[in-house]
């Protein structure tokens, strides 16, 4: 399968990141799960940004999901979460794509201060849909091979990405922004995934 | 307590059955995770038109629900009470909904379902909802598809459903399969029922045109595997319509054209001018191509002498080409995008073991242990039957390997095992030692 379920853009603050304007394609999730889902993809793309250091570029394999994540150097993040299947070039060619266009279009002073209410960026759903099929979306827009030398690091699991000493779980447990709603689907969807499944 | 717990359950089965007589228009049931019952509120959730039911109560529900079902309605009681009563039948249908709903994977609950269709207790309709629900949570449960299947045919059967009443229940069966193939990868379950469905309308249907439904079929496939690149259900289901395509009438054949918004003669035409053998010296250029009759093209691809008195049907022969050209080119571009997919490498062995057959067919000749022997026409020469296949001599052989057909393939598939071996796809090697070995181009590769 080749699916994009998420795009957003994400400031890295000095100890937090927030996030300036999201966009998510959840149809695939049943029902119930779409607001745990969808909270849980905030939640793990601002822990994956804060651990990113400037002026690079990540890709973290979890499970079937894949995120990717380009940190700019002054600090926009771009964030794309896919299936595995999704080409990396093109992800990261569109993330730098919609970064630049962020970056034009919102001041970067705004940008420590500004929330998801108040940011008007209205492309990203445009994106998602479009690049649901990255072969036509690539030919379309015809950037093959312009990524900048930037290396992507590849990481097997988020467990690479976090700090020692750090596990998932804890960092679930404390956060804030989780429901216990979405605590306990990420308790359950764990326990599902470690059987095996045909 | 336990008294208590008992009384919860059986509000908790109530409630569930009040959702569910609404069945039509639900359209998707799945359990949501909650630790604990901290609210005192009902766990059975009714939005948007899903059914939700929260995880605290699961095991409770379930055990005393396929408890009862197993003391009360199972098999050893049927030598008592042979007729199910109408009440008794409403409480083993409420029961049965719940249990099926959690754990669709027991057969022997939903052999009772069947019995209470035959015994006009179920209706079908509202089976088929039923089914609907259950896979919009497990896609993988084939139980719930054999069911289906079951009750499908038992429809046609009938004289119940109307004429026209076939368009509508082949499309909402179409979209099921959607459904499950769309929220489980590698399918298998959905794609097999799907193969099901068409072959199924093959004999039953009469007034269905099939045809323009092959090519739907083809278009909708093409579309979905170059989405789901490691998803070979997918892909053999695209194998089974690229085979429904050989046969086609003239007038689905251009309507094919149209939806894939593709000159199918013009893609062949452009490979073949591009992979020409050098040494043989063939003037026709892409431009002279498309203007070739079928006969003249296919004679200019693999001349052959007549083997037997049947009539070869050239434009026939062209088509089914020029299909399995246009999935190669599609593999081709499969394969560049998205790289290292074992799938694509696999699809692309069926499309080549098709064209080779083809060419082997018109040649009158088949692989058989690994040896070319003749194939005898069973038309025209009945007698000649029993006796026992020649080896083909080395004449023979070197003819077809020499034909430009052959070697248009063998040079296309140098180029991508080239290109991909470039690309660090260890694939290629394989995909070169697949047609070395195991097609026997060992010498001419």
């Amino acid at each position: 399968m080749v699916r994009v379920y998420a795009l957003a853009v994400l400031y890295k603050g000095v100890n937090s990141a927030t996030v300036l304007k999201a966009a998510y394609d959840l149809q695939s999730f049943s029902f119930f799960q779409r607001s745990s889902v969808q909270e849980f993809m905030t939640f793990i793309s601002k822990t994956v940004v804060e651990r990113t250091q400037s002026a690079s570029r990540q890709s973290v394999k979890e499970g079937e999901y894949m995120l990717q994540v380009y940190v700019r150097a002054d600090n926009l993040a771009g964030v794309l979460i896919s299936d595995q299947e999704y080409p990396n070039r093109v992800a990261h060619t569109l993330i730098t794509k919609f970064l630049d266009e962020f970056a034009a279009k919102v001041p970067p002073n705004n940008w420590p201060t500004a929330n998801e209410s108040t940011v008007d960026f209205p492309v990203l759903p445009q994106y998602l849909a479009k690049y649901q099929n990255p072969k036509e979306a690539d030919a379309l827009t015809k950037i093959q091979n312009d990524l900048d030398e930037t290396k992507i690091i590849l990481h097997d699991t988020i467990k690479a990405v976090l700090e020692r000493g750090e596990k998932l779980d804890d960092l679930v447990e404390k956060s804030d922004s989780l429901t216990m709603h979405s605590k306990a689907f990420y308790k359950t969807a764990r326990k599902t995934n470690s059987c095996c499944n045909f | 307590m336990e008294e208590d717990k008992f009384a919860l359950v059986e509000k908790i089965i109530k409630d569930v059955h009040k959702v569910l007589s609404k069945i039509a228009e639900l359209y998707a049931f799945d359990v949501v995770p909650v630790d604990i019952n901290f609210q005192n509120k009902s766990p059975v959730l009714h939005l948007e038109n899903c059914l939700g039911l929260e995880s605290w109560c699961i095991k409770h529900v379930y055990m005393y629900c396929y408890s009862e079902l197993m003391d009360k309605y199972s098999i050893k009681s049927k030598r008592k009470t042979r007729k199910i009563s109408t009440i008794d039948s409403d409480r083993l249908i409420m029961l049965l909904n719940v249990t099926l709903l959690l754990n669709p994977e027991i057969n022997s609950l939903w052999n009772r379902r069947r019995e209470l269709v035959l015994g006009l207790l179920l209706d079908k309709t509202v089976e088929l909802h039923f089914t609907r629900l259950v896979l919009s949570r497990k896609p993988k449960c084939n139980e719930a598809f054999a069911y289906r299947r079951w009750l499908l045919e038992s429809i046609f059967e009938g004289e119940g459903y109307i004429r026209n009443g076939i368009e509508h229940l082949m499309n909402e069966e179409f979209v099921v399969c959607d459904l499950a193939s769309d929220k489980s990868p590698n399918n298998y379950h959905s794609w097999n029922h799907r193969i099901w469905l068409l072959n199924k309308l093959r004999i039953v249907s009469t007034n269905y045109d099939l045809n323009a439904l092959y090519v739907k079929e083809y278009h909708a496939s093409e579309k979905w595997i170059s989405k789901h690149v490691s998803d070979f259900s997918c892909f053999h289901y695209n194998q089974f319509c690229i085979k429904n395509l050989y046969n086609i009438c003239n007038d689905s054949w251009k309507s094919l054209e149209k939806t894939l918004n593709i000159d199918l003669r013009k893609t062949l035409v452009r490979v073949l001018a591009s992979n020409f053998p050098k040494d043989v010296t063939i003037q026709a250029s892409e431009a002279d191509l498309v203007g070739y009759s079928d006969e003249n093209l296919i004679n200019l691809l693999a001349y052959s002498n007549k083997v037997c008195n049947c009539n070869v049907d050239y434009v026939q022969m062209c088509r089914r080409i020029e299909i399995l050209f246009h999935a190669l080119i599609l593999n081709n571009e499969l394969i560049k995008f998205y790289k290292y997919h074992e799938t694509l490498w696999y699809h692309r062995r069926f499309i080549l073991h098709e064209i080779i057959t083809i060419m082997y067919d018109h040649f009158g000749l088949k692989r058989d242990n690994g040896v070319l022997i003749k194939k005898n026409c069973k038309i025209c020469n009945v007698d000649e039957i029993r006796q026992k296949q020649p080896k083909i001599g080395r004449y023979d052989s070197n003819r077809i390997f020499s034909s430009v057909l052959f070697n248009v393939i063998i040079s296309h598939e140098r180029n991508i095992i080239e290109e991909s071996r470039k690309d660090g796809d260890h694939y290629a090697d394989r995909h070169e030692k697949y047609l070395k070995f195991v097609k026997g181009f060992n010498n001419v590769m």
